[in-house]
């Protein structure tokens, strides 16, 4: 039976939601309170980044659209960390806001499944009886009825915008907000939490004095998003982005006027984020720092709008005029727009289950900031998960599995008391969860739902046999010294005096696989040239991080035996005398489905999972 | 990583204190092959259930000269493969044997966690389900109060100045990788190289600590708490009087307390500070309910004195709700009373029900309410293994550093070690290092 799913919002999550429900087959209607704001990027003009490109490569991996979305419409690309480890290789894009929102318009208008509606909706209806969503109302009161309801809301619910004294009640960019919602949300059960971020100002690029600060260009060799995305095809003129500082004169400027900020003068009681501190809240925070970071990004080729990173703010208007003024090569910047501070609700992402689905009624999804999340990537990696869900495909990722699966388990599991950004550092695993491996880990799951086409599975299998057939023709060829040496020698690598595996040199730091490569032949690969590019850097890493790799692996595997052991429904953990007072109430809120889940609750100590574990035997007797 | 639920576990298993005989006790899948590495001469082949000769040795050392009994699985208390060794009962001995079966594949079974697995396997019937889970979280608070009592306050910040070096190693790595266009001052690989000598030396230092230990004298630790003048003493010289063969008083060598030994049926109780007990003779001193729970906090056995003529008071209500699990008595039941509190009642004076307190003690320690099964050898035994595995793996970095190992990969031993050592303070890793990072550095968009 085809199913009628409703999607609220058409953000970075709601787009992904909508499409993947979409293509599986299931009727969507997609809400937005503007639809010229689809897929609109509020604050910076960049995809990706350390953990966040990861995010994305993972969403591609798994058959959604963000990845060849900025692949189309990028205007800067780098590969950031490539010293530090191949785990942790960063690729971060600047996007063309206009063409990102368009192409991303373009897509689901062009959908057959997706219907695109203007609209607020105000309230969600559930049937009594069975504790499921039934239907939605719109503004307008008409009722609309739906299997499933997915919540993308990002930071529109009761939104308002804050910068000195001047308070708007708009979503971001002056944008309608949405003033109903968190009403039927509260009525329905949920606990709403308030959120604040906040984005610097827009200025025209003819006022930057760009010969004052350092300047940064994309990189010549193109790594895309998309697995499917062939670089040559990709490959177009970059624009550059600019460094410059801000001097002692900003921060006492700042000083000076700090108790006007909407964040110090009271205004704003909502719970902001680490991951982007307002620049004020760096200047008192890091009093001693001399300096801070600025970095000029523009905000697409066919604007001369630039977005100024490291500068958010909700200084008063003409305050932020001169802070920014202070600042070298902006000394005559001229203001468009000005930089602001926005909270809106959001909910207790721990009422969720691992497929973002509510615990306590069926069909209703939530994705992105409403989840406590922050970042267009972590909205996108949510919506993709619970659009699979909505649609009736069971998904949910791992730990071990996917950085999309630490994000979401970090959520449901542990909830969130600020604006929840990716990091590597949360991923337990992720020597194993690389942004080169995301299609090895994630495409066969997103086959397996049905959003990896057959075509994109049979290029996908034949690249992961190439990946294995090359990695056994090199363990079985072996050198003698005197066809080794002369290379090692060129490489200041020490000679070898008997026979050499090639795999070995392979693992020697000083050596790569293409070096080790020009010792035999080409490997016979029936694939596209870029394809085969990744199949040689995917041999160059297993090979080179084998031990490391393997040792990870190992210990994935014993966490993964904790996630199987499956805890049953419907426990009462008051009842448990062995567990401590804390575990039981906590249990008893979050209700996990797995002993692993249970470990990760903060407050539910190991002796209390021996406990649950020896209570769950008896029930089974 | 083995799984923990089917790794093999090594405890002593017999009551800790002198005994002519002690016994270790392993079990899991491949128990044999630990037993194979320590134990000469090795017979052709070990049958179950039967006894062999022989000597537990350590890189050709002999420990000591013991009788081993494999009991393979499902013949077995775990159902599981198992092995008994029965050594000399001194517990000098017992610890250099665990430490043998360790180093060679065992790990140190945490509290309850042979009954755990006997009822896993279905061993133990449904009705002993409850006792179980009792035993196991009676027995993980008793491990906590063991790890407390060993390593002291001067120990725990020794362990923490370690922790929080490579803590900052590990958010400088984790900023510059989460944040790569972030200017960082910190020169990571250079920076760590100097200091790891440093941190080398606080770990040695530290892993000589746990190696020589407390000198602490094995039992269940007992605390007799109470207010003023309610027969503390009188009940500790009811309880001394009551056994034949009390050891010896003597001054707390290693620790400013005064303990008492005293036997109570096949259980060895520590009195602890005795003379805390005794100046309360005085009627001007007053005991703060601060330091009644800071010594109930090392014990294993809380005894609660009250005044069966007074009751509970409010006072009395504000000391027990710091206590954990105190076996409470209303002393001077030979006086006058009236009150209805269903503490045990005794008159520690005319010896009226002292039988039953001691029927008590014993019926909460085979119940596992008390628990004396994490001894201070098995934590001290627990911190060597663990701080030995740090220091491991912060050679493992240095090394790493050294040969250009991209800091990534270099991250994963020092997380490694960090939470080694966060195990001996009993702490996990949790948001650390993300704390950390936005702690000391000024990061964001």
């Amino acid at each position: 039976m085809i199913k009628h799913i409703i999607v609220i919002g058409a953000g970075h999550a709601g787009c992904e939601a909508a499409l993947a429900a979409a293509r599986l087959g299931q009727r969507v209607t997609l809400f937005a309170l503007n639809l010229d704001s689809i897929a609109l990027m509020p604050c910076n003009p960049c995809i990706g980044g350390s953990a966040k490109g990861h995010l994305v490569r993972e969403v591609d991996a798994l058959g959604g659209q963000m990845g060849k979305a900025i692949d189309a419409t990028f205007i800067q690309s780098r590969m950031l960390n490539t010293a530090k480890g191949p785990a942790v290789y960063s690729l971060r894009a600047q996007a063309d806001k206009k063409q990102y929102m368009a192409y991303m318009k373009t897509v689901l208008e062009n959908e057959p499944n997706i219907s695109l509606r203007e609209g607020e909706v105000v309230e969600i209806i559930t049937s009594e009886s069975d504790n499921a969503v039934n239907a939605i109302k719109t503004e307008s009161g008409m009722i609309i009825h739906c299997d499933a309801v997915i919540v993308c809301t990002g930071t529109y619910l009761n939104a308002r915008c804050l910068y000195g004294e001047t308070i708007n009640h708009t979503g971001p960019n002056g944008l309608r907000n949405a003033t109903h919602l968190s009403t039927s949300l509260k009525n329905l059960g949920f606990i709403l939490q308030r959120f604040k971020t906040g984005t610097p100002a827009r200025i025209h690029a003819r006022s930057v004095d760009f010969s004052k600060m350092v300047v940064q260009h994309g990189d010549e060799k193109l790594v895309p998003f998309s697995f499917e995305t062939d670089p040559a095809v990709a490959k177009r003129n970059q624009v550059p982005c600019h460094l410059t500082y801000t001097t002692p004169k900003t921060h006492e400027r700042i000083q000076a006027s700090i108790n006007r900020s909407a964040m110090y003068s009271g205004l704003i009681d909502a719970t902001g984020t680490r991951y982007c501190p307002s620049i004020e809240d760096k200047i008192v925070r890091f009093a001693e720092r001399e300096r801070h970071q600025v970095f000029i990004e523009p905000e697409g080729l066919n604007t001369s709008e630039m977005y100024v990173q490291g500068m958010s703010s909700a200084l008063p208007e003409d305050v932020q005029h001169e802070v920014y003024r202070t600042i070298p090569g902006l000394e005559n910047c001229e203001i468009m727009r000005v930089a602001y501070a926005i909270e809106y609700d959001c909910i207790d992402p721990t009422q969720l289950t691992l497929g973002l689905e509510a615990k306590h009624i069926r069909g209703l999804f939530f994705a992105g900031q409403i989840n406590g999340s922050s970042g267009y990537e972590e909205a996108a990696a949510q919506g993709i998960v619970a659009g699979l869900n909505a649609a009736g495909a069971d998904m949910t990722i791992g730990r071990a599995d996917g950085y999309i699966g630490v994000l979401i388990d970090d959520l449901v599991t542990k909830g969130t008391s600020e604006p929840y950004r990716m990091m590597t550092s949360r991923a337990e695993y992720r020597l194993l969860l690389r942004q080169d491996n995301a299609d090895l880990r994630l495409t066969p799951k997103g086959y397996a739902a049905g959003l990896i086409s057959e075509e994109r599975n049979d290029t996908f299998l034949k690249k992961s046999q190439a990946i294995e057939a090359e990695k056994a023709r090199l363990q079985k060829i072996i050198l003698s010294p005197e066809k080794v040496n002369p290379m090692l020698e060129t490489k200041n690598s020490t000679p070898v005096k008997s026979g050499v595996r090639l795999t070995e040199l392979i693992k020697r730091p000083e050596l790569t696989y293409w070096d080790v490569i020009t010792l035999t032949d080409n490997p016979h690969i029936d694939l596209p040239d870029f394809m085969v590019e990744t199949v040689q850097a995917q041999v160059n890493i297993q090979i080179k991080y084998e031990g490391y790799i393997a040792m990870q692996l190992a210990q994935a595997e014993a966490f993964r035996k904790t996630e199987n052991r499956k805890i049953p429904l419907g426990i009462d953990y008051e009842k448990i005398k062995g567990l401590r007072i804390e575990a039981r109430q906590k249990l008893n809120a979050l209700r996990p489905v797995n002993f692993g889940q249970a470990s990760r609750i903060t407050g539910v100590s190991p002796a209390d999972i021996s406990v649950l574990m020896v209570y769950i035997k008896s029930l089974e007797q | 990583m083995n799984d923990k639920n089917t790794d093999i576990i090594a405890a002593i298993a017999t009551a800790p204190g002198q005994g002519a005989i002690g016994i270790i006790r392993l079990s899991g899948e491949h128990v044999l092959n630990v037993l194979k590495q320590v134990f000469t001469p090795l017979p052709a082949h070990f049958a179950s259930h039967k006894m062999y000769y022989g000597e537990i040795v350590n890189a050709g050392e002999v420990i000591d000269e013991v009788m081993v009994c494999p009991m393979l699985a499902p013949r077995s208390y775990t159902r599981e493969d198992t092995v008994e060794i029965y050594a000399h009962g001194g517990m000098l001995v017992l610890e250099e044997v665990l430490k043998v079966v360790v180093a060679h594949g065992a790990r140190l079974a945490t509290p309850g966690e042979f009954t755990k697995r006997a009822f896993m396997n279905g061993r133990i019937n449904l009705s002993q389900a409850e006792a179980v889970m009792d035993i196991i979280s009676a027995g993980s608070q008793g491990a906590r109060r063991a790890g407390l009592r060993q390593l002291g306050g001067g120990l725990t910040q020794r362990i923490e100045k370690v922790r929080d070096k490579i803590l900052v190693w590990l958010a400088h790595i984790e900023l510059s990788i989460d944040y790569p266009e972030h200017e960082n001052e910190a020169q990571n690989a250079s920076e760590i190289l100097a200091q790891v000598g440093e941190v080398h030396a606080d770990l040695a230092g530290l892993l000589e600590t746990a190696n020589i230990g407390r000198i602490m004298r094995e039992g269940i630790k007992t605390a007799i708490i109470g207010q003023p003048n309610v027969g503390k003493s009188t009940l500790l010289n009811a309880i001394l009087s009551e056994d034949r063969a009390i050891v010896h008083e003597l001054p707390g060598t290693t620790r400013d307390v005064l303990t008492e030994q005293v036997r109570v049926g096949d259980l060895h109780l520590v009195i602890m500070d005795t003379a805390g007990i005794r100046e309360t003779n005085d009627p001007i001193e007053k005991i703060g309910v601060e330091k009644s729970i800071q010594t109930a906090d090392d014990a294993d056995l809380i005894i609660y004195v009250a005044d069966c003529t007074r009751g509970i008071t409010p006072q009395d209500e504000a000391i027990l709700k710091g206590l954990n699990n105190p076996l409470v008595i209303m002393n001077k039941a030979d006086l006058q009373n009236n009150n209805t509190h269903d503490g045990l009642k005794i008159s520690a004076k005319t010896g009226q029900g002292m039988d039953k307190l001691f029927a008590k003690i014993q019926e909460q320690f085979h119940k596992g309410v008390i628990s004396s099964q994490e001894s201070d050898i098995i934590t001290r035994e627990r911190h060597r293994v663990l701080i030995k595995q740090a220091i491991a793996y912060v050679n493992k970095a240095f090394e790493e550093l050294h040969a250009h190992v991209p800091e990534d990969l270099v991250s994963i031993s020092l997380r490694a070690a960090y939470i080694a050592l966060g195990e001996v303070l009993g702490v996990e890793i949790g948001d650390d290092i993300v704390d950390r990072i936005f702690a000391e550095f000024c990061v964001g968009k």
